[in-house]
């Protein structure tokens, strides 16, 4: 059987569209919440943002550049453009008409968009006030014609094109001797609410700063008359190439930065309806294709409506929020972190349980006298992180710190490059990321000079040490003190900074050097468990499904009789189902109202399984590009609560799709009880605080009955 | 807190930086980095090392430094071997090393090198049972190829060979591109060497062979042989079949059929043939490789030095059966060089007041009295000369280059000729050196001439030293004339050196 044919082979880029599909159906759920389907719509933009400045970028490129190589899934990049183009065309058309229904809803919630029009007089004279006040200093109109060519628009900036004709009397400067066809450009100020409230009685009403602009342009353009006025974004391609040689990398990455906002245009965004001359100008002037124009019926960049879903007040229109629970392991425990982590591995579940463990450990090692060194590697890390400012404090408190902040990690590289710049000040040894490779392991130890030597604390984990991201994302970590795990974290550090080759390793398995084949090993591994007359099982949870290498093993493995469960949050390039070939591999998808982060790995072993948590997907950029680690948890307890976790988020009947044939995603059927998993892992870890809780009264129930039984 | 210690090598192939912890019951690593650098590829192609690689090479020091301050770690080793050693500009290496990075490289000389390794050897040896066998142990560093004889606890013989896996991929690596038989080169170019072996050693029995270096431990894992208990065990078939698999295949190939990194690729092919040469002494029916790395020897000598010292004292032992199986070979005579080390010794130990030498120095003085006569296995005349040049071209197990050059002179100026400024094999003695062989040379004088005829007419001897004059008394019953007359004669240079008088006194036994 050729396991490479392109017939086995679901295109990656398809496969992220669909993706966004399954978060379009969740804005398009009747059951979601109004203003959750806001914030699911913007998720939706946002997504495509990336993928309009990645993927259909570079597909640019490519045809551009004449390649025209089949991909895995065969196809060759123009027809692949055109499929996807069409694609998004269809999920823009759907976003607006599901935007609609949506505000339209939310009349109804005394929450109404109105246009200008329709506004009273005081409401005006609020809009005049606050166009004179706030908007229109930080206007800047800009002229286009002979002299002054089309000024560059910032990627992804909300932009007004104008179209003038001046009088001959008007004494303007223009060179159009016959005050024809004059252009102009102004940018919608991005330090504003693009929302802005107009006060009204007993309803909350908002108008969109661009059309209180467009009431205004005669304010701007004096002595000319405006004929047109239309909206518009640019998408630009991102993926400027940044030069890794550089002498130093943290000037090199503010300068790429920089030049990102600046890349080829790849996506025109215009109002509906929008002038036919403003139309052919913006389009002749960027160089740009018919497909490449999404004309929306709506507000351009929908993205805006992230931050509006947290509007005060309206509570009911949301999901009640799953509150972190404190970390079961660590709940009620007196003693040290370190005696706690010492004593046991332990386990963390995001955002069910609490990002604060993590925390706490920098923030005791920070503190703590015995502590000699603590290490981390940081990829996305929030504005006002906690543990940076434990490191920083760490690190002046003479501790040495040493700091791998990878800088390349996407569309986060400017908030990197500021805390790593605090970092450096506060005295941290701060360290750039490896030349050709993203560090995107999540690893943190702890060197601590004991009474008895030297013992070493780490903590491993899917997701970022991010405490924002953490109440969203779902990801797993475990802290273990057993010097294996020590040694190999201890080695990897030396190996990140430079400063060695890479050891045999105890524990981990490492990208680029040996994850791969390990994978490949534990897959092949099940193989021999059926042909040796036991059950062969995996389990595998990621974000996304890629790696055709991997792929293979897949298939050959269902061939072969492993049964296969994969929980693949985005795209999948894998086909489920087919029979003789792959009928064993099952895939589900899971979009909720938590991001699916965590990458958790069961192999049944022959009934004795082996489980591993890790940063990396199966993606060849994951398994060959990047830094990677796999860890097992070998602790029982915690295998347990591991097993669990994939039995629950396995039987998923609410928010999971399952991957039919074809490829597309079809919700599961539901047999029996509803089972959301996110819900049910914060009902479980709720229930197991409250069973600690109830304990701990008994406790004190029965010391206080045995001290009156004393008293008689 | 615990203590804690760390070696820096620099290696022919590679940085290294080791982290231990003393700990009750075993030494803890607690960090382990080894940074690829092949400084040997310059030192044995172009005689120096590049400036490129000496500045990485400080670069990577002094980022070794930074986990050594993570540490806080005070007591930091620092060694290096044949690369630097043999480079030409190896002076200005080391001090820009001492500028950039403030550490201190100790240059080990190669007999220094192969001490640590074979104190690691016997130890694991002594761990593995093997104690009351004989066994070949053969260590490859880069630049050389250390075998010994290992008998009965002891290291018997022991020979240093300049081959090393790198050296030998440099001297003929060019041969290579002309000839797809190139194992067929290495193993003829080695046939000379085993000519050599064959000379030197008693090849009997020998039922083991002890492998150690980082070449067997990546051929270990090449044939994919389990480790257990720190030790690799590779059967004779095993490591012959691999040798048919890859004789015939150049280094790139090498490297991509088993993904090696460039330096070990290259290294491969002579490593094997070296081993496979050397094998074929033995009747081991395996390669028994233990885990023995200079760097991990060092780091245990300096956290438990009062044990490595204990074994230090093994080794004196061995050094001393090394030395007299080389007087062995030579046809020595056993029982003078017995005596004269006896009454030399004596008088050594009786006249520490005015010598203010050590142990180390007293061991090579008991080696030059072994040895002081060796010379006249070649010819009566002028046996000293000879004695020199013998002493000079042997390798003494635990005795460094410099200190065998001490005992080749002391066993030089032993007879008739007194240390002379004009003497090449003297002046090119550092100045503390030249003071130390005339010492050596002028006691040893005195102990040979109570064995003038070499048949052992004192039964015992005292020495007492007064203010201005040194007296030995020698207990005998026998006509001594000679022996006095002679003692009169040799003292001469002790009255010189130490500035007093030499008087022998015979005494009668009760």
């Amino acid at each position: 059987m050729d396991y490479t044919d392109s017939k086995y082979y679901l295109s990656k880029q398809f496969g992220w569209l669909e993706f966004n599909n399954r978060v379009l159906e969740e804005a398009q759920d009747e059951r979601t919440p109004l203003l959750e389907r806001l914030k699911f719509l913007a998720i939706t933009a946002s997504n495509l943002d990336e993928f309009v400045m990645v993927t259909v970028a570079r597909l640019k490129e490519q045809i551009e550049s004449g390649y025209n190589k089949e991909d895995k899934a065969g196809f060759r990049p123009k027809e692949l453009f055109k499929g996807l183009s069409n694609r998004m065309h269809q999920m823009v058309r759907e976003q607006y008409n599901c935007l609609a229904y949506v505000l339209d809803t939310l009349e109804e919630e005394n929450i109404s968009f109105v246009e200008y029009r329709d506004l009273d007089e005081k409401q005006k004279d609020f809009l005049d006030n606050y166009f004179h006040d706030n908007i229109h200093p930080v206007l800047t109109p800009m002229a286009i014609d002979q002299s002054r060519p089309f000024p560059l628009i910032l990627n992804k900036s909300l932009n007004l094109v104008v179209r003038l004709t001046s009088s001959p009397e008007s004494n303007t400067l223009s060179p159009n001797k016959d005050g024809q066809g004059l252009f102009s450009m102004v940018r919608v100020p991005s330090i504003l609410p693009r929302i802005v409230e107009v006060p009204s009685d007993n309803k909350q009403s908002f108008i969109f700063m661009e059309k209180v602009i467009k009431e205004y342009l005669n304010k701007l353009f004096f002595g000319y008359t405006v004929e047109a006025v239309g909206a518009f974004r640019i998408t630009r391609n991102a993926e400027v190439s940044l030069d890794e040689e550089a002498q130093n990398l943290l000037i090199e990455m503010e300068r790429y930065v920089k030049r990102r906002k600046w890349g080829f245009p790849v996506r025109l965004e215009i109002e509906q309806g929008i002038d036919r001359k403003l139309k052919d100008f913006l389009v002749h002037s960027l160089d740009l294709n018919r497909e490449d124009i999404y004309e929306v019926a709506g507000p351009i960049d929908l993205t805006t409506f992230m931050d509006f879903s947290g509007l005060d007040g309206f509570d009911h229109l949301r999901y009640e929020p799953l509150l972190p629970q404190p970390a079961q392991d660590f709940y009620n425990k007196e003693e040290s972190i370190f005696d706690l982590i010492k004593e046991k591995d332990l386990l963390v579940h995001h955002p069910y349980e609490s990002f604060d463990p993590v925390v706490r450990l920098v923030q005791e090692a920070a503190e703590d006298s015995e502590v000699l060194a603590i290490k981390q590697t940081l990829y996305r890390v929030s504005g006002d992180s906690p543990i940076i400012e434990a490191l920083a404090q760490a690190a002046e408190n003479g501790k040495q710190v040493t700091v791998l902040v990878e800088l390349k990690a996407r569309f986060d590289e400017e908030n990197n490059i500021e805390w790593a710049k605090k970092l450096e000040k506060s005295g941290c040894h701060v360290v750039y990321g490896l030349v050709g490779l993203k560090v995107h392991s999540k690893l943190l130890l702890i060197v601590r000079d004991e009474e008895e030597g030297i013992r070493r604390y780490v903590h491993m984990s899917t997701g970022n040490y991010n405490d924002k991201t953490a109440k969203l994302y779902t990801d797993t970590g475990m802290f273990t003190a057993k010097e294996t795990f020590g040694s190999d974290v201890s080695a990897m550090f030396n190996l990140l900074t430079g400063y060695s080759s890479a050891p045999k390793w105890k524990k981990l398995a490492v990208a680029p050097l040996n994850l791969r084949e390990t994978f490949v090993k534990l897959i092949r591994n099940e193989v021999e468990q059926v042909r040796s007359g036991k059950e062969g099982h995996i389990i595998a949870k990621m974000n996304s499904l890629v790696d055709s290498g991997i792929i293979k093993e897949l298939y050959k493995a269902s061939s072969a009789g492993v049964k296969i469960d994969l929980i693949v949050r985005g795209m999948c390039c894998l086909k489920s189902g087919i029979e003789g070939f792959s009928e064993n591999i099952r895939v589900i998808s899971i979009i909720g109202r938590l991001l699916e982060h965590s990458r958790i790995f069961y192999f049944n072993n022959g009934a004795n399984p082996k489980i591993f948590m890790s940063s990396a997907d199966w993606r060849p950029r994951n398994l060959d590009r990047r830094v990677e680690a796999l860890f097992p948890v070998e602790d029982e307890d915690l295998k347990n609560r591991v097993i669990n976790l994939l039995d629950i988020t396995l039987r998923d009947n609410v928010k999971a799709r399952e991957q039919q044939p074809d490829g597309s995603y079809k919700r599961v059927k539901r047999k029996g009880k509803e089972l959301e998993s996110q819900l049910e892992f914060h009902r479980l870890a709720k229930k197991a605080i409250k069973k600690m809780d109830s304990k701990k009264v008994i406790a004190l129930f029965k010391q206080t009955s045995a001290i009156d039984t004393n008293i008689h | 807190m615990s203590e804690k210690a760390a070696v820096i090598y620099i290696g022919s192939s590679a940085l290294y930086l080791k982290i231990g912890e003393k700990r009750a019951d075993n030494m803890k690593i607690l960090e382990s980095l080894e940074y690829p650098l092949s400084l040997g590829h310059d030192t044995f192609k172009k005689d120096k090392i590049s400036f490129e690689k000496v500045d990485e090479t400080c670069r990577v020091l002094k980022g070794f430094l930074k986990l050594t301050d993570e540490y806080r770690i005070e007591k930091i080793k620092t060694v290096a071997t044949t690369a630097i050693r043999e480079a030409k500009n190896r002076d200005y290496i080391l001090d820009q090393i001492k500028v950039k990075t403030g550490l201190q490289v100790e240059v080990l000389d190669d007999s220094e090198e192969k001490i640590h390794i074979y104190k690691g050897m016997s130890k694991k040896l002594k761990k593995l049972g093997l104690n009351d066998q004989q066994a070949l142990m053969c260590y490859i560093g880069t630049g050389r190829l250390g075998v010994s004889l290992y008998s009965k606890g002891n290291i018997k013989y022991n020979q240093n060979i300049r081959i090393g896996s790198l050296k030998l991929s440099e001297l003929l690596g060019k041969i290579q591109e002309k000839t797809d038989k190139f194992y067929l080169v290495l193993e003829e170019y080695l046939r000379s060497f085993t000519y050599m072996l064959q000379k030197s050693f008693p090849i009997m029995n020998i039922s083991h062979f002890v492998v150690c270096g980082k070449e067997i431990e990546m051929i270990a894992n090449l044939c994919e042989v389990e480790k257990e208990k720190e030790s690799w065990y590779i059967p004779k078939d095993k490591f012959q079949n691999f040798y048919d698999q890859i004789k015939d295949k150049t280094p790139i190939q090498l490297l991509n059929m088993y993904n090696l990194s460039p330096e070990k690729s290259e290294i491969l092919l002579p490593a094997m043939a070296i081993y496979k040469t050397v094998f074929n002494f033995t009747q081991a029916e395996k390669i028994i490789a233990p885990f023995v790395f200079l760097v991990d020897v060092l780091l245990y000598d300096t956290l438990y030095s009062e044990e490595s010292r204990g074994w230090n004292d093994v080794f004196v032992e061995n050094t001393i059966i090394s030395a007299k199986s080389i007087g062995e070979k030579f046809y020595y005579n056993k029982k003078h060089a017995e005596v004269v080390t006896g009454f030399t010794l004596k008088i050594f130990d009786g006249i520490k007041a005015i010598h203010g030498l050590g142990d180390r120095e007293r061991l090579l003085l008991e080696i030059a009295a072994i040895l002081h006569d060796v010379g006249k296995y070649i010819s009566l005349k002028r046996h000293y000369y000879h004695s020199y040049d013998i002493i000079y071209a042997s390798s003494i197990l635990g005795l460094n280059n410099k200190e065998i050059e001490i005992v080749a002179n002391v066993a030089r100026y032993h007879s008739a000729k007194s240390p002379n400024g004009s003497d090449i094999n003297y002046r090119q003695l550092a100045i503390e050196d030249k003071v130390l062989v005339a010492k050596l040379a002028a006691i040893l004088r005195l102990g040979d001439s109570l064995d003038r005829s070499h048949i052992k007419k004192f039964e015992d001897l005292k020495v007492n030293l007064e203010a201005k004059k040194l007296e030995v008394i020698g207990y005998s019953n026998e006509n001594t004339l000679l022996e006095a007359w002679t003692f009169e004669q040799k003292s001469e240079l002790f009255k010189e050196v130490f500035g007093i008088k030499a008087e022998f006194i015979k005494k009668r036994v009760k």
